[in-house]
């Protein structure tokens, strides 16, 4: 399919990529430059003028106990959710394409907490947690429901994990159910044959050939997760005393609240190149692993 | 077999419905309380509502200017969600199809871009476009959606487009046909499952999207309607009464589309299975 | 063919778009931006800008509310950024230092100023510049609900809670007849803001004060730990928390909720402001008659904090000189003379409950019996100046309000709180 002559090839190129990329470099990535090249000034995002100094806002960044802090907690939260929301998403699925009576109506069902956005459902949640989890509590007597979710920093930790969960679950369903499908009946029937029933032609046969379907769905919740804001800021927005606060929204905090832009600015640079390399990881890994079935 | 299935798997059906019950709670609530009051919201939320009264819905329809907002809204996500298809799956093909290191570079920036924080691009993105005199616009806003759309739009392209046999597009390039026409007449058509997930996923995005909008687009007749809901939060509290009435009004355009394309999904989803 | 009719489509669409795009505006027509950070009346402000209109045809005013899940701050940030700063804006006066550079500075001499109350027009005032008008005058201490209290103590006179002990007593009181003495918000902005920001702003009279002692905090020359204010108040606070309903779950802090519960006398007192009254007073089971006592932190009745409410103006007017043409300012200075001192413009603000701080205020303004409560306090001159909470601004208030937060529950101790708001200090810079 290559072209001989460089003029025609170039024109190829601008006319499949040249509005995408012209859209896609004006609105990320020269931003983005823009604001790498304001971490390494004293800006406050609001005075007319600053000046260079160097790596100076990184050096703060590394000292600041609170956000290594904050980033452990953010990896925790988003270790637990990537996991659950796969499992709780593959086991949905699986049970939704074997045929199960009303499956449609379930599919659709579970997908719809993602005809939401994000903040009008963290402000829900909250009031679910807070007010609804807390009365049942009390009605009937639950001694652990009685008290907010939201008022304890680990289980606030655990709320949010729900959401996600919640959230999330039917769009990653979605993802395996088409890789459920998409398994050639010939070698599911080549399985039935060998006498290879339920959870071991699920161990043997099924999830090898998941493989790509679980590559994107993992790729997809580490990095919302990662970056999750609006539904932090909605659902606890850091409370019990900033014990929430994931790093997303501390980088907002710090170069909003704090009035110190440039580190604000160097901490999202640095969150971004943590799960850069965290994706990227697990990208190669899981690549590695299609190939090799 | 199928018959079979169903029959052996009456616990697993129950349990399921049972957890889709679960998960809906959320809705019933949300649904249930438009009708109602904050005070009784607060106090009960689980009780059924006594009345229709359409209180709420009627101070939703007018504090929110409704209808402006639905057309603003409507407007904005169509032309985007149309924009970053058409532009995304073009790009999508060239770099599934022409395997270069220049592509494989712009593919690999792409999946990096997707994890990089909003927060690290929206003061420069103010200060480039307000600079320029292009904030207040709701083409500046689409603009923004195309660009922010690009990455994840094409990654799911590139995926399934690597799924398409090239067999069928090298005949018609052999026939003569140009690469373009190729590519609208032959590749196009094949994308219409893919397209249905992309429409879906960015139409969600784009329609519940308040960030964004709430930067861009400052004069009131100019908003969209998750932008219209402002007026029911204050400082430190939230009137729940009429915001669950203006949810429930925001998305029902939403659920409509997503009635009318699960058909096609699904539909999709098979497809993709035959091949 | 299908794909030239899908093409077809969005040209239209896109034509359609153009026609929304917005126009420039007409010769002679002036048109200012408004920005609100009192999201709970910014339907009174449409409808005030919306007269205004009527009556000059050739000003429009339009109201940027905070976006939902957007910052005060940040939004205003990014309007500066994007050059679409708003003509006019109310902001907290600790955040006038921000913009210090972009405020027009109003000419003490312009002629309708004469009408602010005395001292008033120091709420706007930073660097021995007006950059903003006050509005309104709120007020905070603990508010009492006069029908559950007075069921246990017939004929209660506020006056005679003026110490620690007089405080304790009367809580006591109420915990003996059966009802729960006090309610604390659990928010960092009102425990952490509003309750420790007591500790810094009655170290005198006059804003000097407490900011010298917020500064000594920064310098560490001062261990906030060996302060009587802070204990005296910390030890108030123990009480506070002692008779608490909300003592099982004390960090919900839903303003809803709490609201509703004083408003239903679940609960006989309740830490918070006059401003309460916007949600307060539109709950359909509510009692409508308050009063306010002071937060006594000692046991010497003449002691100053012991007898006093906090009274300021929390918000200002402002108006940008940035990149609002000279046209505008003036348009939008001849708006805040309408909007301040006209009996027609004052009118939407007495009706929404606003104490203006104004002397030509029509004199039989009726306000709820929270603000007349707070007005009562002023009038004697008995009021609390928090002046020193430009230091406050920022993060400081979430921060400090949320070590508050974890006392409260008991997760650290009086002398960590106490630690860890001077280390929270020590990393901050003067003014």
């Amino acid at each position: 399919m290559r072209e001989k002559s460089p003029i025609k090839r170039a024109a190829t190129f601008i006319a499949f990529n040249g509005l995408s990329l012209f859209a896609f470099f004006s609105v990320l990535i020269i931003p983005f430059i823009y604001g790498l090249i304001l971490t390494f000034t004293d800006w406050n995002a609001i005075s007319d003028t600053f000046r260079f100094i160097g790596f100076a806002n990184y050096a703060t960044v590394f000292s600041d106990k609170e956000f290594v802090r904050q980033f452990l907690i953010t990896i925790r939260y988003v270790v637990i959710s990537a996991v659950l929301c796969n499992l709780f998403a593959f086991t949905i699925a699986y049970f939704l394409t074997s045929g199960m009576r009303g499956q449609n109506l379930l599919r659709g069902g579970f997908f719809i907490p993602n005809l939401i956005g994000g903040i009008i459902l963290g402000y829900i949640w909250k009031f679910i947690f807070a007010n609804v989890l807390t009365q049942l509590g009390k009605g009937f007597g639950i001694a652990w429901l009685k008290t907010s979710f939201l008022t304890n920093p680990d289980r606030a930790v655990w709320a949010m994990i729900i959401v996600t969960v919640w959230q999330y679950a039917g769009y990653l369903m979605m993802i395996y159910i088409a890789g459920f499908v998409g398994i050639p009946r010939d070698v599911q029937e080549a399985a039935d044959i060998d006498g290879a029933h339920g959870l071991r032609k699920l161990g043997s046969v099924t999830i090898p050939l998941m493989v790509p379907s679980f590559n994107i769905c993992l790729f997809i919740t580490l990095s919302r997760c990662f970056m999750a804001y609006d539904l932090n800021l909605a659902l606890t927005n850091g409370a019990p005393y900033g014990s929430t606060q994931l790093a997303a929204m501390h980088v907002y905090q710090k170069a909003f609240m704090s009035k110190q832009f440039g580190v604000g600015q160097a901490e999202a640079i640095v969150l971004f190149i943590v799960v850069a390399l965290i994706s990227v990881t697990q990208v190669l890994l899981n690549k590695k692993r299609e190939v090799e079935v | 077999m199928t018959a079979r299935l169903r029959k052996r798997r009456p616990v697993s059906t129950v349990a399921v419905f049972a957890l889709l019950i679960l998960f809906l709670v959320p809705f019933y609530l949300v649904l249930n309380n438009s009708f109602r009051t904050t005070e009784l919201f607060v106090s009960s939320p689980f009780r059924l509502t006594g009345s229709l009264d359409p209180k709420n819905y009627v101070s939703a329809f007018q504090k929110m200017r409704f209808m402006n907002g639905l057309g603003n809204s409507f407007l904005i996500t169509v032309c985007s969600v149309a924009l970053i298809m058409v532009t995304a799956s073009m790009s999508a093909h060239y770099l599934v199809r022409n395997r270069t290191r220049l592509s494989a570079g712009i593919f690999g920036l792409m999946v990096a871009s997707m994890i990089v924080p909003f927060q690290a691009v929206m003061i420069p993105l103010a200060k480039i476009y307000g600079s320029l005199n292009l904030y207040n616009n709701p083409w500046t806003l689409m603009f923004f959606y195309m660009g922010f759309g690009q990455s994840f739009a094409i990654f799911i392209f590139h995926g399934f487009i690597k799924g398409i046999p090239f067999e069928l597009e090298e005949a018609a390039l052999i026939d003569g046909c140009g690469k373009l026409k190729n590519f609208f007449r032959i590749v196009l058509p094949n994308l219409k499952p893919v397209m249905v997930t992309v429409l879906i996923l960015d139409v969600l995005w784009i329609w519940n999207d308040f960030l964004l909008p709430s930067m861009v687009l400052l004069s009131p007749e100019l908003r969209t309607l998750p932008l219209s809901t402002y007026s029911f939060f204050t400082t430190y509290s939230v009137d729940y009464a009429p915001l669950m009435a203006g949810l429930v009004l925001t998305i029902i355009p939403v659920i409509v589309l997503y009635l009318l394309c699960q058909r096609q999904i699904i539909e999709g989803v098979v497809q993709g299975a035959i091949k | 063919m299908k794909h030239s009719r899908f093409i077809a489509l969005l040209l239209t669409l896109l034509m359609l778009s153009t026609m929304v795009t917005i126009g420039a505006a007409a010769e002679g027509e002036v048109k200012l931006t408004y920005y609100s950070t009192s999201a709970e009346v910014n339907a009174m402000f449409e409808t005030m800008f919306a007269k205004y209109h009527e009556l000059n045809p050739n000003v429009t005013v339009e109201l940027i509310p905070t976006g939902v899940g957007m910052g005060q701050q940040e939004q205003l940030q990014s309007l500066f950024a994007s050059g679409n700063a708003p003509t006019f804006m109310n902001i907290d006066p600790a955040n006038i230092l921000d913009y210090e550079e972009k405020l027009l500075v109003f000419d003490e001499n312009t002629d309708w100023f004469q009408y602010m109350n005395p001292g008033a027009i120091e709420a706007g005032r930073m660097n021995g510049k007006v950059y903003g008008l006050p509005f309104s005058t709120q007020g905070y201490g603990l508010c009492y609900n006069k029908r559950v209290v007075e069921s246990v103590i017939p004929g209660f006179d506020p006056a005679t809670i003026n110490t620690q002990d007089a405080l304790r007593t009367f809580f006591e009181t109420l915990d003996a007849a059966g009802v729960v003495p006090t309610l604390i918000h659990g928010a960092n902005w009102s425990v952490g803001c509003h309750y420790l920001g007591l500790a810094y702003a009655v170290h005198g009279k006059d804003a000097e004060s407490g900011e010298a002692f917020i500064e000594s905090l920064i310098d560490g020359t001062t261990d906030i730990a060996t302060d009587p204010l802070f204990q005296g108040y910390m030890d108030t606070y123990d009480l506070l928390v002692k008779y608490n309903l909300r003592k099982d779950d004390p960090l919900v802090g839903d303003y809803n909720a709490d609201n509703a519960a004083f408003g239903a006398g679940e609960c006989a007192t309740f830490f918070m402001g006059d401003w309460m009254w916007t949600v307060l007073g539109t709950l359909e089971n509510k009692d409508t008659e308050y009063g306010y006592i002071p937060v006594p932190w000692s046991n010497d009745p003449t002691a100053y904090g012991n007898t006093e409410v906090v009274v300021s103006m929390p918000k200002v007017m402002c108006i940008d000189a940035s990149q609002s043409t000279p046209e505008q300012q003036a348009a939008a200075l001849e708006l805040l003379k309408w909007m301040l001192t006209s009996a027609e413009g004052q009118e939407y603000f007495i009706q929404a409950g606003f104490s203006m701080p104004y002397n030509n205020v029509r004199k039989d303004a009726v306000y709820n019996s929270m603000t007349q409560a707070i007005a009562g306090y002023s009038a004697v001159g008995k009021t609390i100046n928090i002046g020193c909470f430009t230091y406050l601004t920022g993060d400081a208030w979430a921060k400090t309000g949320d070590m508050m937060l974890k006392y409260t529950v008991g997760a650290i101790d009086r002398a960590q709180l106490a630690q860890e708001i001077n280390d929270f200090w020590k990393t901050q810079t003067k003014h």
